[in-house]
C-alpha cells in the first residue's frame, strides 16, 4: 500500500503574468504555469537568467498578482484576496529568505527574527523571543540574540534570515538565490540548515538558485525556461545523471 | 505598537541624520516661540504704555440736540449764530453708572469730573488738569498707587494727587499748599502724593481730587463730565462700548477707536510676525520631508521586506508618520525651551518681559507636530504604496 499523498499547500492552475498595459511594449514573462506544491516538498527552481523564476516566486509569495490564472495556496483562491487579506495570508502561511538577506539593521538579531511574528500582533513583544532563541539555536546563532543585526558576517545575516523565515512555523518557505552572496562553507552550512528543517517538520522549501550542486541536494527540481516549465521531477531526471 | 517601536530603532539608527534634522527643527520652533513671545511681550507693552492713562471705555455726556430753526410767518431771521460752548450737566449719571457695571465685560467703572484750572504756587502759575473722582474707584481704572513717587493715594477735597513733572515745575512737595484756580472759584488743596506714569501729558498736568472737591472747584455739584470703565476683554472693547451704548443710550469711546493708529501698527506687527512664523515653519516642514524622502529610498530594501514579513502597508504609512511626529514633537520641546532661554537672554536688555506662556508653548508644539506629520505624509504614502517585489529587488 503507497503512502498517502501529502497535502497540497500551493496550486498553479494556467497562471501566466504579463508587465505594461500597452500592447507594444507589454512583456510576457510567464505563459500557461500548471504546478503544485506539496506539504514537505524541498524544491529547487532553476533556469537561466531572464527565464522568469523570480518573478513566478514574486506569485507563490503573494508579493505580486497573476494577470491570468488560478493561484491556490491551501486551497484559497488569492485573486479573490484584498491587499490586507494577502499580506495577513502571507505572513500567516509563507516564509522568505532572500539573496540579499534584507535583516533591518536597527533591530536586534532577536528582534529580526521576531518580526514575521510582530507583524500579525502589532508589536514586537518579549514573549516572542524564546521561539526566536530556540530558531536561532536551531541555525547555530545561540547568544547573538542581542547584538546588531548589521554587525554580522554575510552568513551569519542569512542564517539569521532564515530564523526569521521560520519564525511563524509557515507552511511553504521561498528562498529567493539564497546562497548566492556567500562563500562556499557558508553556503553548505545555509542549505544544511534548510534540508534538516525539512526532515524534521513538514515545511516545503522552494529554493530558486543558480548552483546545479545546490539544485541536486533538492528531491523535486523545477526548470523554467522563457518563462514555461520545461522540465518538472527528481534532480536526476531533469539535470541527468550526476558526473 | 509595531509602527512606533520601528519609527523610533529607524530614527536611532540613523542618529547623525536624526540629531541634524531634530536641530533644524528645534531651531525653526525655537524662532517661532522667541517671535511670538517678543511680539506678545512689545505689544502688550505698547498696550500697557497706552493704556496705563486712559480707561478702556468712556461713557460720555449726550448733550440735547439744538432746537432747529423754524421759519414763522412774520418773523425774518436775519442772523444765526452759533452757540456759546457750554458745560451741559450729565443727567442721571448714576443710572448710567448701574447700568454700565450692570454690562457683561466690564471690570471697573469710575464716574469722574474733569475740567481746566490754573496752578500758581510762589510767582509760578500753570494751566492744569483738574480730575476728580472717588479715590478707589479711580485706582481700579489708572494704577495711580502703584506709581507713586512720594507721599500717600488719599486724594480729597481739599488734598490733591498731583503728577511729578507738575510738582517739579511748580516746586512742589508732599505738604506743600497748591492754590487752584478755576472759571467759577479758587481753593488751596495741599499735596498729598506725587506720581510718575510716564506720560507727559499726565504727569506735567494732573491734579487729582475727590469727586465732591472737584465739583467745588469747577462749580458744578452732583455733576460728572464721564463714567470711564476697564474690560476684562482688551481686544473686545469696542464690542463692549457698543452694548453699554444700546444700554445707557449714550455714546461711549473705547480706546481701540481712540487709538486706531496704534491698532494699525500691532495689526500690522501682526501680519510680518504671522509671515516669519509661516517662513519658518515651511523650512522645518522641507527639513523634516526630505530627510524623510531620503530614508524612504534608502530604506526601500528593508520596506519590502517588512511587507513580506506580513506587516501591512498601513503598518508602514504609520511608521513614517510616526518619525514626522517624533521629529516634529521633540523638536517642539526642544525648541520651545531654547525660544523661552533666548526670550530670557534677551529680557535683561530690553524694558518689557519676554514670556513664553502656556499657549505660546501648546500652539508651538501643535503646530511643530502637525508640521512633522504633513510633512511626513508624502514620504509615508510612498513608502505604503511601495511594490513589496521590485522593492525587495531594489528598482522600487
Amino acid at each position: 500500500m503507497s503512502a498517502p499523498e501529502a497535502a497540497v499547500l500551493v496550486e498553479l492552475s494556467g497562471v501566466s503574468k504579463a508587465f505594461g498595459d500597452d500592447p507594444e511594449t507589454r512583456v510576457e514573462v510567464l505563459h500557461g504555469i500548471d504546478l503544485e506544491i506539496r506539504a514537505g516538498e524541498f524544491v529547487a527552481l532553476i533556469g537561466p537568467s531572464g527565464s522568469g523564476k523570480s518573478t513566478l516566486l514574486n506569485l507563490l509569495g503573494l508579493l505580486d498578482r497573476a494577470t491570468t490564472g488560478t493561484l491556490r495556496i491551501q486551497g484559497r483562491d488569492v485573486a479573490a484576496l484584498t491587499d490586507a487579506e494577502l499580506t495577513r495570508l502571507r505572513g500567516e502561511t509563507l516564509g522568505f529568505v532572500f539573496q540579499f538577506h534584507h535583516l533591518l539593521p536597527a533591530l536586534s538579531v532577536a528582534e529580526n527574527v521576531m518580526l514575521p511574528a510582530a507583524a500579525l500582533e502589532g508589536s514586537l513583544r518579549a514573549a516572542q523571543r524564546p521561539r526566536a532563541a530556540q530558531l536561532l539555536a536551531a541555525v547555530g546563532l545561540e547568544g547573538q540574540e542581542d547584538r546588531p543585526a548589521g554587525r554580522l558576517s554575510g552568513g551569519m545575516q542569512q542564517r539569521v534570515a532564515v530564523a526569521r523565515a521560520l519564525m511563524n512555523q509557515p507552511a511553504v518557505v521561498y528562498a529567493d538565490e539564497p546562497t548566492g552572496n556567500l562563500d562556499t562553507a557558508s553556503s553548505d552550512r545555509v542549505i544544511e540548515l534548510l534540508q534538516d528543517w525539512n526532515a524534521q517538520h513538514d515545511t516545503a522549501f522552494v529554493i530558486v538558485t543558480h548552483d546545479p550542486g545546490i539544485a541536486r541536494r533538492c528531491r523535486r527540481v523545477i526548470e523554467l525556461v522563457d518563462g514555461r516549465v520545461v522540465a518538472d521531477g527528481p534532480p536526476s531526471q531533469v539535470l541527468g545523471p550526476q558526473s | 505598537m509595531l509602527p512606533i517601536q520601528l519609527a523610533w530603532r529607524f530614527l536611532t539608527e540613523g542618529r547623525t541624520q536624526t540629531l541634524l534634522i531634530v536641530a533644524g527643527v528645534t531651531i525653526g520652533v525655537a524662532a517661532y516661540v522667541f517671535i511670538t513671545a517678543t511680539m506678545i511681550g512689545v505689544q502688550e507693552n505698547m498696550v500697557a504704555q497706552t493704556l496705563g492713562t486712559q480707561a478702556h471705555i468712556t461713557v460720555r455726556n449726550d448733550p440735547p440736540a439744538l432746537l432747529p430753526v423754524v421759519a414763522r410767518e412774520g418773523v425774518t431771521i436775519r442772523q444765526v449764530a452759533q452757540p456759546e460752548p457750554r458745560q451741559t450737566p450729565f443727567d442721571r449719571w448714576q443710572r448710567a453708572l448701574t447700568r454700565l457695571e450692570n454690562t457683561p465685560g466690564v471690570r471697573a467703572a469710575c464716574p469722574k469730573l474733569t475740567g481746566s484750572a490754573l496752578a500758581l504756587r510762589g510767582g509760578g502759575r500753570t494751566a492744569v488738569q483738574l480730575v476728580g473722582a472717588d479715590p478707589a474707584r479711580l485706582s481700579d481704572i489708572i494704577d495711580l498707587p502703584g506709581h507713586l513717587v512720594s507721599g500717600a493715594y488719599r486724594p480729597g477735597a481739599e488734598a490733591a494727587v498731583i503728577g511729578a513733572g507738575l510738582a517739579t515745575e511748580l516746586g512742589l512737595r508732599v505738604g506743600s499748599p497748591l492754590l487752584l484756580q478755576t472759571d467759577s472759584t479758587e481753593a488751596t488743596v495741599r499735596v498729598v502724593g506725587t506720581f510718575r506714569l510716564g506720560a507727559a501729558a499726565v504727569d506735567d498736568r494732573w491734579v487729582v481730587v475727590s469727586l465732591r472737591g472737584a465739583q467745588s472747584l469747577l462749580g458744578r455739584p452732583g455733576d460728572v463730565s464721564a463714567i470711564d470703565a476697564t474690560v476684562t476683554d482688551l481686544f473686545g472693547a469696542d464690542r463692549i462700548a457698543a452694548d453699554v451704548s444700546a444700554r445707557t443710550g449714550l455714546p461711549v469711546d473705547s480706546w481701540i477707536g481712540l487709538n486706531a493708529a496704534l491698532l494699525s501698527a500691532l495689526s500690522a506687527q501682526d501680519q510680518s510676525t504671522i509671515m516669519i512664523r509661516v517662513f519658518t515653519l515651511l523650512a522645518v516642514a522641507m527639513g523634516i520631508a526630505s530627510v524623510l524622502a531620503v530614508t524612504v529610498v534608502q530604506r526601500r530594501g528593508q520596506i519590502g521586506i517588512l511587507r513580506a514579513m506580513g506587516v501591512r502597508a498601513s503598518v508602514v504609512l504609520q511608521i513614517f508618520l510616526w518619525q514626522g511626529a517624533l521629529l516634529g514633537a521633540g523638536g517642539a520641546v526642544m525648541g520651545t525651551a531654547l525660544g523661552a532661554l533666548v526670550g530670557a537672554g534677551l529680557e535683561l536688555v530690553v524694558p518689557f518681559p519676554i514670556r513664553v506662556d502656556l499657549p505660546t508653548a501648546l500652539t508651538a508644539g501643535a503646530i511643530s507636530l502637525g508640521t512633522g506629520l504633513l510633512a511626513a505624509l508624502w514620504p509615508a504614502r510612498v513608502a505604503a504604496t511601495m511594490d513589496p517585489a521590485r522593492a525587495i529587488r531594489g528598482d522600487a
